[in-house]
C-alpha cells in the first residue's frame, strides 16, 4: 500500500466529489498505481447508489488509457521537442528527439500539439500492446512495423484499436533512429520543464531510461479526427549513407587555432562515423589536424585544449585529435576548440547517422541557415515542400565583432556558434578571475534586461555563451546591444558578488578512479603517459617531488566555481584562488568513455567534478559526494544543483568506505556540509595576487618548466602523434572457422567475454558484451552448442555482421 | 501514563500511532528492517532501532528481536499496529511475562476469535445471526450431506484461512466435490490446520463492520458502521461510515449485536466485528472478528471526531476515563470515505509494481482531505514486499 487516501464531508455526496478531486490530483508515477481504478469505481452508478457488493468488482472492466512495452528495443525513449529548455548554465542538455525533423511530422500528422511527447527508437524496435483505441504514426527511418501483424506504412495515421499489438523491427536501410507518435501524446510529469529522457541524468521519460518490458506508457483519451493530412516526400528526411552537413564556420578556426590547410581539409574530407557514437556526440574518423598551435597553454598540452567555454548543441568539437559533433544528450561545457557547427535546420541529421556512414561539411552564410530554419519551421506547419537552397561559401572568419581594449577595458571578441548562438570572448586566452568576472557581469546585465529571444547565458572560464533565436531577435540588435552593454559596464569600478565557503569530503585516489583507468587503458588507449597512475602524471608533469606533495596542495585549496555543468548536472568547473595551488595537466586524448560519477579531476589549469558518469578527459585525483540531487529538495539542495557561480570549494579527506556512506546519505539530506556565506571582491583578490607575487612567480615557473619536460618525452617517444586506431574494416582471418558463427547484431568494441573456447553454452545465453553508441550490449548464442573458437577478444572492435565466436 | 512505546510495525500505521504517541507526551520508539531505514516512520519516530537485515520473518514478526531490543530499552509498552504481529497470542503472552504492556486484547480473546469455529460458536451462544453452516467437516461425503440440507450456492471454508485464501463458491455438488481437496490442501499449506467448514454463500452480499472498543471489563461502546464492500480479490479498495443505502434499524441492530459479542468476552481495546449483510432483505450474518485496529480506522475517527490510537494507549495504561463518559460524547457527523493506493497494475491482473517513484504528488492535507503515506517520496524504490502485504 502506497498512501490511503481519507476525505470528510458533510454528506456522502460531497465526500465522493472530494475523493474524486483528491485523487485526480494525486500523482504517483514510476510505477502503477490503481488510482485511476479507484476514480473508475466511484464513478460506477452501483458505488454511487450504494449498492455494492463483494463480488461486483470480479466482474468489472477496467481499460486504462495506456501502453504495455512487451520488448524495450535496444534504446526505446520517451522525448518531446524541443526538449529541456534553460538549463544550459548548469549542465543540463536539451535531449529531445535526435531526428526533431521526423518526430515533428509525427505530431503534425496526428494534429498533436508541437510539444506533445512521443517515443524514439533506436535500431531495433519495441514492442507495444495498446489498452486502449488511439492513433499513433511512425516517422524516421524505416523500421519493419506491424499492428497485430499488419504491415504498416511510415509517415499516416494508423487508428490502434484496444488490445492491439505494435511490433517494430529492426532499421532496414539508411538511418538509424524511428519515431512514434501517439494521439495526444505520451503523458508523463514533465522534469525541469520537458518530459524528454535524459538517460545519462538518470530523469525525464519514463523513469528517466529507455524502456523495458514491463513498463507502462499512459496517454489520453483524444477525439477521433476526420481531416487526413499527408507529408509532402520532400518535407520528409531524406536518409542516405553519404551525408552533407552544414555548417557555420566557428567559434574557433583558423589561422588562431587551425591553419589553413586543416581547414581545407576539414570541408573536403569524407568522415566516417564511428561505432562509438550515441545521443551524447557523433564521433568522426579522419584526417588529423596539423594544428596552429604546438599546445593549449594553460588549458592543457594538447593543441585543442582552450579554457572551457559553453558548447553550441550540434558544433564539431575536436576532443584531442578526434572531432565529435555533439548531440542533444552531449555536454554544456568543455575546453576542446570547435571549428565549425552544424546548422539548426540540419540538426535532425545528426540522429540518423549510423555507424560507417560518411559526411561533408559544407559551410553556409548565417543568412542562409537563418532562412532555412524558418522555412523548416513553416513546413512542418504547412506540411509544404521546402523550396529553400542554401549555397557553400567560402570561409573567411568565425569572428561577427570585436571591441578593443579602449573600448571596453580589454579586448572582446564575438564568434558565431552555429546559427543559434553567439560566443562572447573576453581577452587573451589566460587563466584570469578577472575576464571570469566580466562575464559574470555581462550575464547579470542581460538578465535584468529580460530581452526577448534570449534563451540560455551560459558563463565559461573567460566567455559568455548565449543562446538565442534570431527570428524573435536578429543577430546583429542583439551585436549590438552586447556592445553597448560592454561600454556600460566599463563605469563599475570594484566588483563584488555573493560567495560561499562550500566544505566537501573527498575520497583521495578513489576505487572508481582505478576502475575508470582499466576501462581506458583496455578499450581506448593502452599506453597513455597518465596511465596507469593519474597522480604520478600529474606529479612529474607540475614537478612536484612526491604524490604526497600533490595531495597536500590539493587539500590546501580554496577551488573558486566559475562554470557549472562540466561535465554535466551542476558539476564545477573550478581555478584555486591562490595560483600556487594551480595543478596543470593535460587532459586524456583521446577521451574516457567512461568516468565515474563525482569523481574530481585536474585538466588544464582546473579542478571538475564530474556530474555524472559519462565521458572524460581530466586527470583524476579522487572522488567526492553529490554534486546534483534529482529529486529531492534538502538543506544543502534547495534547486537540483549544489553549488553556485563563484561558491569557493574546500576539500577534507575521507575514506573510500566513508565516501560510500556519504554519499548514501547526502541526497536523503543525512550528511550536513559546512557552507560559510561571503563575499568575493575582485579589488581584495588583486592585492592577495600583489602580495605574493614573488612566491607566485617562482611556483609557476617551476611549473612550467616540468610541463615542458613532459612535452618534450613525448615528442622523443612519438606518444605525441597518437593515433586512434580505426580497423573496422579490418578482417580477421579466424572467420573462416566452420561452424554456426555468433554474429554481433552492431558494430562496437568486446567489452567482456562470458565464454572460453570449449565452453557449452545454451541457446540465449549471454556469451559476449559489447560497448556500442555508450551502450552495453549483450550478445546471445544463437543456438546450443560448444564454442569452437573465440575469433574476438576483450578490447577489439567488431562490425555489425562479424562473427564473435563459433559454435559447433 | 507510558514513557515509552514501541510501534512493532513499519509504513503508514507506524506513523499514524507515532503521531498519537507524540501528542501524549510518550516517547515513540520505531524499529526497522534494514531496507525501510530510509523509511518516514524511521525518520519521524523519537528513537528508531534496526532488526537487521532480513525478510519480515527475520525483521519486523522476530520476536526475540524486539523482546531483547524492548528490555534494553526500557519500553513500558509495545503498540503492534496491524499486520505483522498484532493477532499473535503468543506475542502478547510474551510482552506480558516481561511486564510490558501489550496495547490489544487479551491473547484468550485472540485465540477465540481466531480460529472461525470457535468464533462461531461463541457467537452463536451469544444469539449472534449465523449464516447456515456447519461445524469443522471430517469427510467430502459429510460435506456434501450438510450443502444439501443449507441449500447451494454455499461456500468451503478454512477455519484459519483470511485475504481470500482458502475459500471456495461452489454452485452444486459437483464443484463442491472438486473445491474439497484444493481448499484443504491451501489450508494445510497457507495456514497449517486443514480444518474446514461450509457456509450458505450469499450471492448479493455487502461488507458491514462494526468498530467497537471494550474496557476489558465487559463494557464495551460501538462507533457506527464501516461499508467496505468495494473489494477485489477480498483485498478492501473502498471504505466508508457511514454506510449508505441501509435502515436505521439494520444500522441499529449491527451495532447491538456486535455490542452484545465483545462484551460476553469482556473484550479489551479496539476491534472490529464483520457482518455479511445481504443486499436483497438486509439480513446481516456475522463473519468475524478482529481483534486489531485495522486500517479503515481512520474514517471511524473522522466521523466521530475520535483519536482511536489514543484510546487504545490510554486504557492499556489505566488512564481512559470510564467508556460511560466517552459513550455520551459520541455523536456521528458527516461522512468519510477512504481509498487505499497500492503500487499495483489493475489492467495486469493487478500483479504488483515496483520500481523508481519519479514523481510523487498527494493533494494537500486540508480540513476536509488527508493524505496518509506510507513514505512514498520521490526517487524512493517503492519495495514490492510492500504491496499489499498486510491482510485487510
Amino acid at each position: 500500500m502506497l498512501a490511503k487516501v481519507i476525505v470528510h464531508e458533510a454528506s456522502r455526496e460531497a465526500a465522493l466529489a472530494t475523493l474524486d478531486t483528491a485523487l485526480a490530483n494525486t500523482g504517483i508515477e514510476g510505477i502503477e498505481t490503481n488510482r485511476e481504478y479507484v476514480r473508475t469505481i466511484l464513478q460506477e452508478p452501483v458505488f454511487a447508489q450504494g449498492q455494492m457488493t463483494t463480488r461486483y468488482l470480479n466482474g468489472f472492466t477496467y481499460q486504462p488509457f495506456t501502453i504495455d512495452v512487451l520488448a524495450g528495443g535496444t534504446m526505446t525513449t520517451v522525448q518531446d521537442y524541443p526538449g529541456r529548455s534553460g538549463y544550459w548554465p548548469v549542465g543540463v542538455p536539451p535531449s529531445g528527439p535526435f531526428d526533431n525533423l521526423s518526430f515533428r511530422l509525427g505530431n503534425r500528422l496526428l494534429g498533436n500539439d508541437d510539444s506533445a511527447a512521443g517515443l524514439e527508437f533506436t535500431l531495433n524496435g519495441p514492442t507495444l500492446k495498446f489498452n486502449q483505441a488511439t492513433r499513433i504514426a511512425l516517422t524516421g527511418a524505416h523500421m519493419q512495423a506491424t499492428l497485430d501483424g499488419q504491415a504498416l506504412d511510415s509517415y499516416q495515421p494508423i487508428a490502434v484499436q484496444p488490445g492491439q499489438t505494435l511490433k517494430l523491427g529492426k532499421v532496414s536501410g539508411h538511418g538509424a533512429r524511428a519515431y512514434l507518435a501517439v494521439a495526444g501524446g505520451i503523458q508523463c510529469t514533465p522534469y525541469l520543464g520537458s518530459r524528454s529522457t535524459f538517460t545519462l541524468g538518470q530523469f525525464g521519460g519514463h523513469g528517466g531510461r529507455a524502456l523495458r518490458t514491463g513498463d507502462v506508457l499512459h496517454f489520453v483519451e483524444t477525439a477521433e479526427t476526420s481531416a487526413t493530412v499527408t507529408v509532402p516526400d520532400t518535407l520528409k528526411p531524406a536518409l542516405g549513407s553519404t551525408w552533407t552537413l552544414r555548417v557555420i564556420y566557428g567559434p574557433h578556426g583558423a589561422p588562431d587555432f587551425f591553419t589553413d590547410d586543416d581547414m581545407a581539409m576539414f570541408f573536403s574530407t569524407d568522415w566516417q562515423v564511428h561505432y562509438n557514437s550515441s545521443r551524447t556526440g557523433i564521433r568522426l574518423v579522419g584526417p588529423r589536424p596539423s594544428w596552429a598551435r604546438s599546445d593549449g597553454g594553460e588549458a592543457g598540452m594538447h593543441p585543442s585544449n582552450i579554457h572551457d567555454n559553453a558548447y553550441a548543441v550540434g558544433t564539431v568539437d575536436f576532443t584531442g585529435d578526434m572531432p565529435v559533433i555533439l548531440g542533444p544528450d552531449g555536454p554544456s561545457l568543455g575546453g576542446f576548440v570547435c571549428p565549425a557547427t552544424v546548422i539548426l535546420a540540419d540538426r535532425w541529421k545528426l540522429g540518423q547517422l549510423k555507424a560507417g556512414d560518411t559526411l561533408r561539411f559544407e559551410p553556409v552564410s548565417l543568412d542562409d541557415a537563418d532562412a532555412l530554419a524558418a522555412e523548416q519551421d513553416a513546413c512542418i506547419t504547412a506540411l509544404s515542400s521546402p523550396k529553400k537552397t542554401a549555397n557553400a561559401v567560402a570561409i573567411t572568419t568565425p569572428i561577427l565583432n570585436t571591441l578593443d581594449k579602449s573600448e571596453a577595458g580589454v579586448e572582446v571578441v564575438y564568434r558565431a556558434a552555429g546559427d543559434r548562438y553567439l560566443l562572447v570572448e573576453y581577452g587573451p586566452l589566460v587563466l584570469d578571475l578577472r575576464l571570469r568576472f566580466r562575464a559574470h557581469a555581462l550575464m547579470l546585465w542581460l538578465e535584468e534586461q529580460q530581452l526577448d529571444g534570449v534563451i540560455e547565458l551560459t558563463p565559461g572560464i573567460r566567455s559568455l555563451q548565449i543562446h538565442f533565436d534570431p527570428q524573435v531577435l536578429t543577430r546583429q540588435t542583439l551585436l549590438d546591444i552586447l556592445a553597448s552593454a560592454e561600454r556600460e559596464l566599463q563605469k563599475q569600478e570594484d566588483l563584488e558578488v555573493p560567495s560561499r565557503i562550500v566544505h566537501i569530503p573527498l575520497s583521495w585516489d578513489d576505487e572508481a578512479c582505478h576502475q575508470a583507468i582499466e576501462k581506458y587503458m583496455q578499450s581506448v588507449r593502452k599506453d597513455a603517459p597518465w596511465c596507469p597512475s593519474n597522480l604520478e602524471f600529474i606529479r612529474r608533469i607540475n614537478g612536484l617531488d612526491s604524490i604526497d606533495a600533490v595531495k597536500h596542495i590539493l587539500f590546501s585549496g580554496r577551488y573558486v566555481v566559475m562554470g557549472l555543468g562540466d561535465v554535466y548536472l551542476g558539476a564545477p568547473v573550478a581555478t584555486p584562488y591562490d595560483p600556487r595551488h594551480r595543478l596543470v595537466t593535460t587532459k586524456y586524448n583521446p577521451a574516457r568513455t567512461w568516468t565515474a560519477e563525482n569523481s574530481v579531476g585536474i585538466g588544464g589549469a582546473y579542478l571538475c567534478v564530474y556530474g555524472m558518469e559519462g565521458p572524460g578527459g581530466y586527470q583524476f585525483v579522487g572522488r567526492t559526494l553529490q554534486m546534483w540531487n534529482r529529486y529531492r529538495q534538502t538543506g544543502a539542495f534547495d534547486k537540483p544543483w549544489l553549488l553556485r557561480f563563484f561558491d569557493q570549494i574546500c576539500f577534507y579527506e575521507v575514506s573510500h568506505e566513508e565516501l560510500q556512506q556519504i554519499r548514501r546519505d547526502f541526497l536523503k539530506g543525512q550528511y550536513p556540509i559546512t557552507v560559510e556565506e561571503t563575499t568575493f571582491s575582485l579589488n581584495e583578490y588583486q592585492q592577495f595576487l600583489d602580495e605574493n607575487q614573488q612566491d607566485i612567480t617562482r611556483f609557476t615557473e617551476a611549473r612550467n618548466q616540468a610541463f615542458h619536460e613532459e612535452l618534450q618525452r613525448w615528442v622523443e617517444s612519438g606518444q605525441i602523434n597518437f593515433q586512434s586506431q580505426q580497423d573496422l574494416n579490418e578482417e580477421n582471418g579466424a572467420d573462416e572457422v566452420d561452424g554456426t558463427p555468433v554474429e554481433s547484431p552492431v558494430a562496437g568494441n568486446i567489452w567482456k567475454l562470458k565464454v572460453a573456447e570449449g565452453d557449452t553454452v545454451q541457446e540465449g545465453d549471454v556469451v559476449a558484451v559489447l560497448e556500442s553508441m555508450k551502450m552495453e550490449i549483450e550478445i546471445t548464442a544463437p543456438e546450443t552448442g560448444k564454442v569452437l573458437a573465440i575469433t574476438r577478444q576483450e578490447g577489439q572492435q567488431v562490425n555489425a555482421g562479424q562473427a564473435v565466436m563459433v559454435l559447433d | 501514563m507510558f514513557n515509552k512505546v514501541l510501534i512493532a510495525n513499519r509504513g503508514a500505521i507506524a506513523t499514524r500511532i507515532t503521531r498519537t504517541l507524540q501528542k501524549l507526551g510518550i516517547t515513540a520508539v520505531a524499529v526497522y528492517a534494514e531496507a525501510d531505514r530510509d523509511s518516514l516512520h524511521v525518520m519521524q519516530a523519537d528513537e528508531a532501532h534496526s532488526l537487521g537485515e532480513g525478510s519480515a520473518q527475520d525483521t519486523y514478526l522476530n520476536q526475540d528481536a524486539l523482546f531483547s531490543l524492548m528490555e534494553a530499552r526500557g519500553i513500558d509498552a509495545v503498540h503492534p499496529g496491524y499486520g505483522f504481529l498484532s493477532e499473535n497470542p503468543d506475542f502478547v503472552k510474551g510482552c506480558e511475562a516481561r511486564g510490558i504492556a501489550f496495547i490489544g486484547p487479551t491473547p484468550e480473546q485472540m485465540n477465540t476469535f481466531g480460529l472461525k469455529h470457535t468464533a462461531r460458536a461463541l457467537a452463536e451462544k451469544t444469539g449472534v445471526p449465523l449464516l447456515p453452516g456447519t461445524d469443522l467437516l471430517d469427510d467430502k461425503s459429510a460435506a456434501l450431506k450438510a450443502a444439501e440440507k443449507i441449500g447451494y450456492p454455499v461456500m468451503l471454508k478454512s477455519t484459519a484461512g483470511g485475504g481470500g485464501i482458502g475459500m471456495q463458491i461452489c454452485d452444486d455438488a459437483d464443484s463442491l466435490d472438486k473445491a474439497w481437496d484444493t481448499v484443504r490442501r491451501l489450508s494445510a499449506n497457507n495456514f497449517s490446520n486443514d480444518g474446514v467448514f461450509i457456509e450458505k454463500y450469499i450471492a448479493r452480499a455487502r461488507h458491514i463492520e462494526v468498530q467497537v472498543f471494550g474496557d476489558g471489563k465487559g463494557k464495551a461502546v460501538t462507533l457506527g458502521e464501516r461499508d467496505c464492500s468495494a473489494q477485489r480479490r477480498h483485498q478492501k479498495v473502498l471504505e466508508e461510515t457511514p454506510a449508505p443505502n441501509l435502515p436505521d434499524a439494520v444500522r441499529a441492530a449491527l451495532q447491538d449485536t456486535a455490542r452484545a459479542l465483545m462484551e460476553a468476552v469482556q473484550y479489551r481495546n479496539a476491534g472490529t466485528v464483520e457482518f455479511i449483510l445481504d443486499q436483497d432483505t438486509n439480513a446481516f450474518y456475522f463473519l468475524e472478528v478482529n481483534t486489531r485496529l485495522q486500517v479503515e480506522h481512520g474514517v471511524t475517527e473522522q466521523v466521530y471526531g475520535v483519536d482511536l490510537v489514543e484510546w487504545m494507549v490510554r486504557l492499556a495504561a489505566g488512564d481512559l476515563p470510564s467508556l460511560e463518559t466517552l459513550a455520551r460524547n459520541l455523536t456521528p457527523c458527516g461522512h468519510a470515505i477512504q481509498a487505499r493506493l497500492y503500487a499495483e497494475d489493475p489492467n495486469k491482473d493487478f500483479q504488483p509494481s515496483a520500481g523508481l517513484l519519479t514523481s510523487v504528488h498527494f493533494p494537500g492535507t486540508t480540513a476536509r482531505c488527508c493524505a496518509s503515506t506510507t513514505g512514498s517520496k520521490r526517487g524512493s524504490p517503492s519495495l514490492p514486499c510492500l504491496t499489499p502485504c498486510w491482510p485487510r
